[in-house]
């Protein structure tokens, strides 16, 4: 990673940020002494807090290397690796910052190899953080399992739904992922901040506040649905929210997300765009073109990979070439983290890292938040490509009742207190079951609403 | 030898380029390869790069002109080479019309013009003038219902037809394979719907038919006598009436000539012998009348001419097509020999005999029956010394030709045996007087009587 | 009234619209430090600065798909593709993304965008580069699709497009950029989409073409008049809507109608219009509905070969003269 001031800041201090370059220039003084220290190169001696804290180097070293340090830093010809721009647009305008002009600054002077990175990442495992630390508040936590166990029983109760067949399409689950969704909005400035993920939405809407009855009632097609009957399963949108949707096109929607983190960026706010996409939408150009813009737009973004283990019925590790997912946004020299998404304390703590550290610094990010899916990639999908036992033994990491044990082995609330919680949820999604059966479906004229704005619109009849 | 540098095209859209600055000086050596100039495209600043070896003799434009793709921009050859040619080819095309190539240049994708044909087609005429706009067209049965095939009309036709209440049963269509069309349905709903067929005899009587001058209505006398009934056909409508609508709006008057056709006849003779040998068309000697007419016209304008009453124009044609009375069975028809003044006898022959074999064949196009300028008719063949037609409009004229007669002549004072033939010539008032007239029937006789003037 | 180049009126649209709105920003390849590929741009820069004229790298779907992001979150951005080619590898975005949010959210997002750039053949540039776009976009409802041929329709209905909330594909010409011609300089000159102009009046025969064509269509009337007859020629300005009472009523009145469309046949805008008018205009037709298109074929590279893929005036004027029976 280029910038290195926001690597200073970031929780390692080396997270996911690469050391430019091989060594040191030739003309560098005391480099023997700095590599038996440990620092091999000029990124790795920017950190170093005090020189003179190395060992073998005195004051009049350390001083003779911070003043070639800062030589060299003025002088980016002897530079080897190229640098990123830092984009126009972060600037006041072209007058401003017009210094670099538009003419190639990269180096053809190959230099003597090999060129070695060390590249660190973050991780954030499941059952390190407590609430405390993150700053939830004992109800805070209540409420977080709450949205969990809504999710979950909105989401059981789809099924029921489908095969009574109030439910048509395509009905993907989410059960399983519940943490990953309320981590991520409890981390975020809901209403302010946005959020855009994929198809398997109804997690996410729930999460966000989108009440059980207009999203029930989108998957029944009545007109008291989020979309009026319009969207489905796979486009739950919430303006108000800033959930800027369900999208069904795999991959197509990560443009949109850094289209939105711009537009939050060109208008000068603080806010930032978390965009969502599966393992499998990694595989679409769309992420490449996607990451690449919100790189040199420096846009404020993290990229959220919720890696489910399988893209519909492909594992990821069949999938991939580098099926480490969380590394490929290191191409774009991204900050890159890697998250369990069966602890909704690592997932929360990892979004809010990557939003305050990063997205709102204008960098954009990437975290990988593995979880898994414990229904097929559709409703219609038996998931007979899962190995024996493997369901049953990915369910005893389960993230609802990991909650559930923290908050009774820390004496937040009691068993009973969960059960009632649970009962709750189970209500409110039938007292939607209820509401989405007894409303009407749309006006047939309704076919012709919201597709253009222009009221008149001359259909072709 | 100089070597002129023009304005190159440097990128896909561009079409003037300003020479932005001079890299080299007159007088500079210049090599292949070497950069002259820069050139401002519409996309960007290029190199204008030297293709010859030589010295930069001339820059002819300078910094921040601009001039279009082709135009001399310097001369590069030997010291002291005279270039003036060179530069004066550039300053024909330069400066002055630099500005007009540009504009013409951005029309995208101008067509070459086709020279415009003074082809002033009167048949073509558009609507605004439904009589001028009138053609006779060759009718083409559009089938019947009786006989199990399916009228073909046009949509237009179809509800016209209904709004008037014309059975299209009733209708030749004029259009591609038969197909009626909007305006063989006006020219029925003109001439009038014909009686009913008997299966309508029950509706109420139809309001009788305005009269007009077209179309006179008579009284039929109570003891009409017996008769055989036959549907008036398209052709025979059509020539009512337009010959009803020349004779009502033209003011005919005819002028006489008795033309010594003796030497005419001994040359087509001549030639019908050679043609023979020469396995070529022979000639009939009524292409000897239609020669002579073409060329005749071209002397006598008002006589190749059109009255255009709702143009407020006559319109005196610039080239000669000669239309040819053709009898056929269900009439007649008037096949166009076009340009005959500048074709040959024999192509006149052959193109004549092909007309109307084909107009009784039912076989023209339109276009082979429209647009004639004059028109000559020649009744000679049955015996007729003389007579006076009715003017094919828009014409201003009409030649009506009689038989070729053996008859007893008087020749420095004697009297000897000598051929002769009567033409007669209608005139419309309105566009020839009797002067205009009478010069033009000179001319005609001149050539026929001194036929050599005809092969040259 | 100034003379301006294509390529300078639709730059005045832009500028204009962009002193007037800062949430318009145009983002395309080569629109800034280049001044546009084909310099309609030119300047713009200069005088909006690098925040909102913006380049990109040859990355369409990724920038067509920003735009549709910046536009579901309150900005008007004018997306430029150098040529309507290259927006097939962004065209999940133009034609999934961009008209169905509006649709899918229930009226909760609208994506007020501009896509902007280059359409159908221009010279001999084999048929990657030579593709037609109009037809395609026009299929899919939430999308409006603009194509002018001269430059003060181009002005004015750009403008229009950037303040149009609906998404809106504009499609331009490499061959028209240079074409000068008066264009109003009147304040917020502005014209609907929507509306067709009738460019010139005739009783004869009706003649609808839009852009390139256009300027066929007026050739082949002045030589169809050279022939005694009057051609109606009619711009429809805009593909979608198609302002199909104007053709109608031209109809009615010529009863003959000639459609030019540089595209290739099959399902094109002169497919839509033949339709269209049998439709509406039926009983007014004395002849049938011809047209003037590209072949079924790519188009191809040899200059021959091009000039007979193009639609020409020659053409237009024989199939004229096929619908007046005068042939």
């Amino acid at each position: 990673m280029a910038d290195d001031s926001l690597a200073s800041e970031s929780a390692s201090g080396l997270n996911g940020s690469s050391d430019e370059g091989a060594g040191f220039p030739d003309d560098f003084p005391h480099t023997a002494r700095l590599k038996q220290a440990g620092v091999t190169t000029l990124d790795g001696l920017r950190d170093v807090d005090s020189l003179e804290d190395l060992k073998g180097i005195g004051p009049t070293y350390a001083k003779e290397i911070a003043e070639a340090l800062e030589r060299y830093d003025a002088d980016e010809s002897g530079d080897t690796a190229t640098k990123k721009r830092s984009s126009p647009l972060s600037g006041d305008g072209a007058a401003e910052d017009e210094p670099e002009g538009p003419w190639t600054q990269q180096s053809i002077d190959i230099p003597e190899g090999p060129i070695e990175e060390t590249v660190s990442f973050d991780t954030y495992p499941a059952g390190q953080f407590s609430h405390d630390e993150l700053g939830f508040s004992d109800d805070e936590v209540v409420d977080l399992l709450r949205s969990m166990l809504l999710q979950r029983r909105f989401e059981n109760r789809c099924r029921q739904m489908y095969q009574r067949q109030k439910i048509s399409g395509f009905l993907h689950l989410y059960i399983g992922q519940e943490a990953v969704s309320t981590g991520s909005v409890s981390a975020v400035d809901l209403g302010d901040d946005s959020i855009i993920t994929a198809y398997r939405d109804h997690g996410m809407g729930l999460a966000m506040g989108m009440t059980p009855e207009e999203c029930m009632g989108e998957l029944f097609g009545k007109s008291t649905g989020c979309s009026k009957g319009k969207g489905g399963s796979m486009h739950f949108f919430d303006a108000e929210k800033r959930m800027m949707g369900g999208h069904a096109i795999v991959g197509a929607h990560l443009p949109l997300g850094a289209g939105i983190a711009f537009a939050h960026k060109y208008r000068g706010e603080d806010n930032v765009c978390l965009c969502f996409f599966g393992d499998g939408a990694m595989h679409q150009g769309a992420f490449r073109e996607a990451c690449n813009l919100a790189g040199i737009y420096e846009l404020p973004i993290v990229f959220i990979c919720e890696n489910n283990q399988y893209a519909m019925g492909t594992a990821v590790d069949r999938a991939f070439s580098k099926p480490d997912l969380f590394k490929h946004g290191y191409n774009f020299d991204f900050p890159c983290s890697l998250a369990s998404g069966m602890d909704v304390f690592s997932v929360n703590k990892a979004v809010s890292d990557h939003v305050e550290n990063y997205a709102r610094k204008g960098q954009p990010s990437m975290l990988e938040v593995r979880t898994y899916r414990y229904q097929g990639h559709s409703i219609t999908d038996p998931a007979e490509y899962r190995a024996a036992n493997e369901l049953d033994q990915r369910k005893s990491e389960d993230a609802i009742a990991r909650l559930q044990q923290y908050i009774v082995d820390r004496g937040i609330a009691t068993d009973g207190d969960i059960d009632a919680i649970d009962e709750e949820a189970e209500q409110k999604v039938v007292d939607a079951i209820d509401a989405a059966d007894a409303a009407p479906f749309p006006d047939e004229e309704a076919i012709y609403d919201d597709v253009y704005t222009q009221e008149d619109y001359p259909f072709i009849a | 030898m100089a070597t002129p540098i023009e304005m190159p095209k440097l990128s896909d859209t561009m079409e003037e380029g300003v020479l932005s600055a001079w890299l080299m000086d007159e007088g500079d050596q210049v090599s292949s390869g070497d950069i002259l100039a820069q050139v401002e495209t519409d996309k960007a600043t290029m190199d204008l790069e030297a293709f010859d070896e030589g010295v930069l003799l001339k820059k002819v434009i300078g910094e921040g002109d601009s001039v279009p793709i082709g135009q001399l921009i310097a001369v590069i050859g030997e010291e002291g080479e005279d270039i003036s040619d060179l530069l004066d080819e550039g300053d024909d095309d330069g400066a002055a019309d630099a500005e007009a190539a540009v504009e013409d240049a951005t029309e995208p994708e101008p067509e070459p013009e086709e020279e415009p044909a003074p082809e002033v087609d009167v048949a073509d005429e558009p609507a605004g003038d439904g009589q001028l706009r009138e053609r006779t067209p060759e009718p083409v049965p559009a089938g019947t219902d009786a006989e199990g095939r399916r009228i073909k009309a046009s949509p237009l036709a179809r509800r016209i037809a209904q709004e008037h209440d014309v059975d299209l049963a009733r209708v030749d269509g004029s259009g591609p394979e038969g197909r009626i069309v909007r305006r063989d349905v006006e020219a029925r709903i003109e001439e009038g719907e014909p009686a009913p067929p008997p299966e309508r005899e029950e509706r109420a009587p139809e309001p009788a038919p305005q009269p007009t001058a077209e179309a006179p209505t008579y009284e039929l006398p109570d003891d009409e006598a017996p008769y055989a009934s036959e549907d008036i056909s398209q052709m025979r409508k059509t020539i009512a009436r337009r010959l009803a609508q020349s004779k009502y709006s033209a003011p005919h008057f005819y002028l006489t000539v008795d033309i010594d056709v003796e030497d005419a006849v001994a040359l087509r003779e001549d030639l019908n012998e050679l043609a023979e040998e020469q396995g070529r068309a022979k000639i009939s000697f009524n292409d000897l009348i239609t020669k002579s007419c073409a060329l005749a016209l071209k002397d006598h304008p008002y006589v190749n001419a059109a009255y255009l009453p709702d143009e407020g124009e006559i319109r005196k044609y610039n080239r000669v097509h000669m239309g040819i009375a053709v009898a056929i069975d269900e009439g007649l028809i008037t096949p166009v020999v076009r340009d005959a003044d500048r074709k040959g006898l024999t192509e006149i022959a052959r193109e004549t005999r092909e007309l109307a074999e084909r107009a009784r064949s039912r076989d023209l196009e339109p276009e082979e029956f429209e647009g004639a300028t004059f028109t000559t008719s020649n009744l000679g063949m049955f015996g007729i010394e003389e007579f006076t037609a009715i003017i094919n409009p828009p014409n201003s004229a009409i030649l009506a030709i009689g038989e070729i007669r053996d008859t007893p002549v008087v020749e420095d004072g004697e009297v000897v045996p000598g051929k002769r033939m009567k033409v007669t010539l209608s005139c419309d008032h309105r566009v020839v007087d009797g002067a205009t007239g009478a010069q033009f029937l000179d001319s005609v006789r001149s050539y026929l009587e001194e036929p050599m003037n005809l092969l040259l | 009234m100034a003379t301006l180049q294509f390529r300078e009126a639709l730059r005045a649209a832009m500028t204009e619209e962009m002193e007037r709105d800062d949430d318009i920003f145009l983002i395309g390849e080569e629109v800034a430090e280049y001044d546009g590929a084909y310099k309609v741009s030119k300047g713009m820069l200069d005088q909006f600065g690098s925040r909102r004229v913006i380049d990109s790298p040859i990355s369409e779907l990724g920038f067509a798909g920003l735009g549709i992001g910046a536009a579901m979150n309150g900005l008007r951005p004018i997306v430029e593709f150098m040529t309507f080619n290259f927006s097939f590898v962004a065209f999940d975005q133009v034609i999934n993304n961009a008209p169905n949010m509006q649709y899918m959210s229930g009226g909760q997002f609208t994506v007020p965008i501009v896509f902007r750039g280059p359409n159908g053949a221009a010279g001999q540039l084999g048929a990657t580069h030579s593709n037609s776009t109009e037809a395609l976009y026009s299929t899919f409802p939430g999308l409006k699709v603009v194509a002018p041929s001269i430059p003060d329709d181009g002005k004015g209905l750009l403008k229009t497009a950037i303040r149009d909330d609906d998404p809106v594909v504009f499609l331009e010409s490499e061959l028209m950029y240079g074409m000068k011609d008066e264009v109003s300089d009147a304040e917020d000159y502005t014209i609907p989409i929507g509306s067709a102009r009738v460019a010139r009046e005739g009783d004869d025969v009706t003649l609808v073409a839009h852009s390139k064509s256009y300027h066929i269509a007026m050739d082949a009337a002045d030589e169809l008049e050279e022939r005694g007859y009057e051609a109606e020629v009619i711009d429809p300005r805009t593909i979608k809507p198609l302002d199909i009472e104007t053709i109608v009523e031209s109809v009615v009145k010529t009863n003959r109608l000639v459609v030019i469309d540089e595209s290739n046949p099959f399902a094109s805008v002169a497919s839509e219009v033949t339709h269209q008018v049998q439709d509406r205009a039926f009983d007014y037709l004395d002849a049938p509905i011809l047209r003037v298109t590209a072949p079924d074929t790519p188009a191809p590279y040899a200059p021959n070969l091009m000039d007979a893929y193009m639609p020409g005036v020659d053409e237009t004027v024989d199939k004229c003269l096929q619908v007046l029976y005068a042939k």
